[in-house]
């Protein structure tokens, strides 16, 4: 039946996915989109709290058999009690924050889906030091002007870094022979920076993962994030409403789904096979015959559970996970984006999510800057206002621990944590999400748990309570976990049948830092998307060979608003 | 509230698809918004001479929609309130009738930030406010004109959020200020200033503005001068080493060290730049600025100085920068053939 045939059959509701659907059904073609989760975003998703504690608990199940490729998410634990009020969670299975300029912003503007969400900025970036204090990371010159903690030289050589690093990079004198040389090293060295300098700089501007990450690539992304600043508001990070990946794959879900794209949830897929004999003598594309036209042929058939017709389609996107065995030499992976700007050194994550009752002091308080401009009214307030730095409860925020920052967590990584509050839609008043990530160099033994590793810095964080009164948090919920990268495709596409590949497998996705991932999956989407449209292409012998497709289509325009007079 | 709100943009570049006959249309459609202005302004300018009537006024009203800058129109409409509205009301109705034209433009002032008209007849508005509602000697006597006064201190502030360096605006809140029925403490607008700069220290009029109330709070004594003026050395120290190209620091630091101090505060203030100089040697302000106290310390103290090192180094300073700046390299040589000069008699 016509309503069964498709274009293209897409496996997976993740950001990746989800972004791909959303661009082919726009360019026109017929798209299903299939997930065996009842819900959008597959690891990417934003779940209420009980449909976070089931994922755990599913996957803490299944990862119990050790598996020769380790499977995504192992050696999950959590705290036995829920807490009450479940679905005014959002919890993400994939924390970030989105830099205000780059491929995610640019595809969530070019394709609409950007009024499908909210957002919100990042309130402030601080980071742990040794000592148990947390200071205010400067990220703008308004910053470095305003801090008491920084001397005048150290203000000078900051700026001229920061200067540097934002401005073009191609050629300059200062990288001469040191674009490998760690960071940290770079910084110290080149630009006379002081340890704590070069760690607030390498750990909470530019986000290294490991003590080792190598200059060039390093800046490049430090520039990124530098020109995102300003944009929307001084932090260069902007936040999606409703545990902001999950509810970002859903909008490009619904953008595909206005655009005729039928989707699928909660069903598993029961077969998919070839439909036609694979073409062994063709090299040129072009199917020989007239009576090729005549049927409407098609490559794939799928059939899912509990789901009446057989769908068919020319092309197959999909994760390694969906493969069926009999299909894996057929499959071509996307070749990656080519930016090379991420550390090697890391080959799996420790993750703890946590939710707290109360606010965490990440922000220490001006005191007012010289007594005389103190109104009457202020004079009363000037005793608690000048005693103590009193911390300041923040919302949405970051808290870094660069390496060797706390008693028993890791010497060579960096750790993160991605607060979130009320304000970013994903809490019920009065609570806290706390995403906890710490990069590992290889897989911990197997008597470690991800608990143990992670429970130097959460112990840390329950320590600074906004609240005076309540100088240790006792967390709600906490659950814990190691994330492993997406698998590749055991066999990248072979050149046999490189021109004919209709089962596109997108690049895995390499682990990255928090405002690294958006950006990564869309430069991955976008990828998969002009794969796709070359081989949909090459089916119905199209001949726009040459012919670029962009990404997303023009929005419509509108209509010339004609109220210059209207006050 | 930071929460946003994305507007898609088409690629950043309106897509014009209009064709000929779109083209001519809109062609169409303008000369139809010309005629109609030009008819409007004439029935509106035969009116002038005499015509009080609401009607008028509301004629007066579409026409300044059109083109606020047309300032005739603007001093009918005063003269229509003041001889054909005022004449009939009460206070209270004054109040309300200016009140609705402060509200009317506000808007106008959204979308033409920088009219002078607009501005003026504000300003007329505030000035025109009635005493009232209460009786000469009660509390309330001044509270309409308070109330205007205030919101539009509001108003100016609003402006000075969306552009902190508009002059103009700085311009007004002085005027506000000064205008007040129950003037605001000075402290409290030096802590503005303070809010402003620590925003962005690159705005000259939020310096000027903090040199003007210093001078006023330290001539009435509520500020001990001394201290005051070591915290603005401190706070122009942080400023300077974050960004040495800030022009406007530097004429505030000018202006510093002109309000007194004496040899001291010159020689350590000198010293205090040669350290930034030490760590950016390419920083053209720090040199300026070493050269300019120098010379102001052979003019004021040459008593008390080693005169011929100081114009030795004044000279060395002026040869770096010839060379960092060779646009201004005649400048320079100028400045010092001045130096040596000095105390020479003319010929």
């Amino acid at each position: 039946m016509e309503e069964c045939q498709f274009d293209a059959v897409i496996f997976g509701t993740g950001l990746v996915e989800s972004m791909t659907a959303a661009a082919l059904s726009k360019a026109g073609y017929k798209v299903a989109h299939i997930d065996v989760n009842p819900y959008y975003g597959g690891d990417e998703a934003s779940l209420s709290l009980e449909e976070f504690v089931q994922w755990a608990d599913q996957a803490s199940s299944s990862s119990s058999e050790p598996s020769s490729p380790p499977s995504r998410f192992q050696r999950v634990s959590r705290s036995p009690g829920v807490p009450p009020q479940s679905r005014q969670y959002s919890i993400c299975l994939q924390p970030a924050v989105i830099p205000s300029t780059g491929p995610l912003i640019a595809s969530l503007v070019s394709s609409g889906c950007a009024k499908y969400s909210g957002f919100r900025l990042v309130d402030c970036v601080s980071m742990y030091d040794s000592s148990g204090r947390v200071k205010s990371v400067p990220g703008s010159k308004e910053d470095i002007f305003k801090s008491k903690e920084i001397s005048l030289i150290e203000k000078r050589r900051l700026m001229r870094f920061l200067t540097f690093a934002a401005g073009d990079l191609d050629g300059r004198q200062e990288l001469e022979g040191k674009r490998d040389m760690p960071f940290v090293e770079f910084l110290k060295t080149t630009f006379t920076l002081s340890d704590d300098i070069a760690n607030v700089i390498a750990y909470s501007l530019a986000y290294c993962m490991s003590t080792t990450e190598p200059t060039l690539p390093t800046l490049r992304r430090l520039q990124r994030y530098l020109r995102s600043a300003g944009r929307y508001g001084p932090s260069p990070f902007l936040i999606g409403h409703y545990g902001c990946l999950g509810d970002i794959a859903q909008g490009f879900c619904r953008a595909a789904a206005v655009s005729g794209g039928v989707y699928i949830l909660g069903r598993k897929v029961t077969n998919i096979s070839r439909a036609l004999p694979t073409k062994t003598e063709e090299k040129d594309g072009l199917p020989s015959s007239s009576d090729e036209k005549e049927k409407l042929a098609f490559n794939y058939d799928i059939d899912l559970e509990d789901f009446p017709d057989t769908l068919s389609c020319n092309l197959i996107i999909s994760s390694p996970t969906y493969i069926p065995s009999a299909l894996k030499e057929e499959t071509l992976q996307v070749p990656p984006p080519s930016r090379k700007e991420f550390d090697s050194n890391v080959s799996c994550l420790a993750r703890c999510v946590a939710i707290l009752d109360q606010a965490l002091a990440l922000r220490t308080q001006d005191p007012q800057r010289s007594a005389p401009e103190r109104t009457e009214e202020d004079e009363e307030d000037s005793q608690t206002a000048e005693t103590a730095l009193k911390g300041v409860g923040v919302d949405t925020a970051i808290l870094v621990f660069p390496p060797s920052s706390v008693t028993g967590g890791s010497t060579a990584h960096s750790a993160t944590v991605l607060i979130n509050g009320e304000g970013s839609l994903s809490t019920p008043k009065d609570r806290w999400l706390v995403y906890i990530t710490l990069p590992l160099s290889q897989q911990p033994e197997a008597s470690i748990s991800a608990e143990v590793l992670l429970k130097p810095y959460l112990d840390a964080l329950l320590l600074l309570s906004a609240d005076p009164s309540h100088s240790l948090i006792n967390p709600l919920f906490t659950t814990f976990y190691l994330e492993n990268p997406a698998p590749p495709s055991t066999t990248p596409g072979s050149s046999l049948h490189a021109e004919s590949n209709s089962y596109l497998v997108p690049a895995p996705l390499p682990l990255v830092s928090l405002p690294d991932f958006p950006d990564e999956a869309a430069l991955n989407a976008e990828s998969t998307f002009k794969k796709a449209i070359k081989v949909l292409r090459s089916v119905s012998n199209e001949n726009k060979e040459d012919e670029e497709l962009d990404f997303w289509p023009p929005l419509p325009s509108d209509e010339d608003a004609d109220d210059d007079n209207e006050w | 509230m930071y929460s946003t709100y994305l507007q898609p943009r088409q690629h950043n570049v309106k897509r014009t698809r209009q064709t000929a006959e779109e083209r001519e249309a809109r062609k169409r459609k303008e000369q139809a918004k010309i005629e109609e202005f030009t008819n409007l302004s004439q029935m509106v300018l035969s009116k002038a001479d005499g015509d009080w009537s609401q009607d008028a006024f509301n004629l007066t009203t579409r026409l300044l929609q059109v083109n606020p800058e047309f300032y005739t129109i603007w001093n009918y409409r005063r003269e229509i309130l003041i001889n054909g509205t005022f004449v009939k009301s009460s206070p209270d109705e004054v109040k309300s009738v200016l009140t609705d034209e402060l509200a009317m433009t506000m808007s106008a002032l959204r979308a033409h930030p920088k009219v002078y008209w607009i501005w003026n007849h504000r300003r007329w508005c505030l000035e025109s406010v009635p005493n009232g509602p209460g009786q000469e000697s009660e509390p309330s006597y001044l509270g309409w004109k308070q109330s205007a006064w205030d919101r539009e201190l509001f108003v100016v502030e609003k402006m000075l959020d969306a552009d902190p360096r508009n002059f103009h605006a700085w311009n007004y809140r002085r005027y506000v200020l000064a205008g007040m029925p129950n003037p605001k403490p000075e402290a409290a607008e030096l802590a503005y200033t303070s809010r402003k700069i620590e925003a962005n220290f690159s705005n000259f009029s939020a310096w000027h503005q903090r040199s003007k109330i210093l001078t006023s709070l330290w001539a009435q004594g509520k500020l001990d001068e001394a201290k005051s003026r070591e915290e603005e050395f401190e706070l122009l120290r942080n400023a300077m080493y974050t960004d040495p190209n800030d022009q406007s620091v530097w004429m505030y630091h000018r202006w510093l060290v002109g309000t007194g101090g004496g040899k001291t505060i010159l020689e350590r203030e000198i010293t205090a730049i040669q350290e930034l100089l030490d760590e950016q040697p390419d920083s053209k302000w720090c040199m300026e600025s070493i050269v300019h106290y120098k010379r102001h310390l052979l003019k004021s103290c040459a008593d008390e100085v080693d005169v011929t090192s100081l114009s030795g180094e004044c000279k060395e300073l002026y040869k770096r920068l010839e060379e960092l700046d060779p646009a201004r390299r005649r400048r320079y040589q100028e400045l010092v053939l001045m130096d040596v000069n000095r105390g020479k008699p003319r010929k």
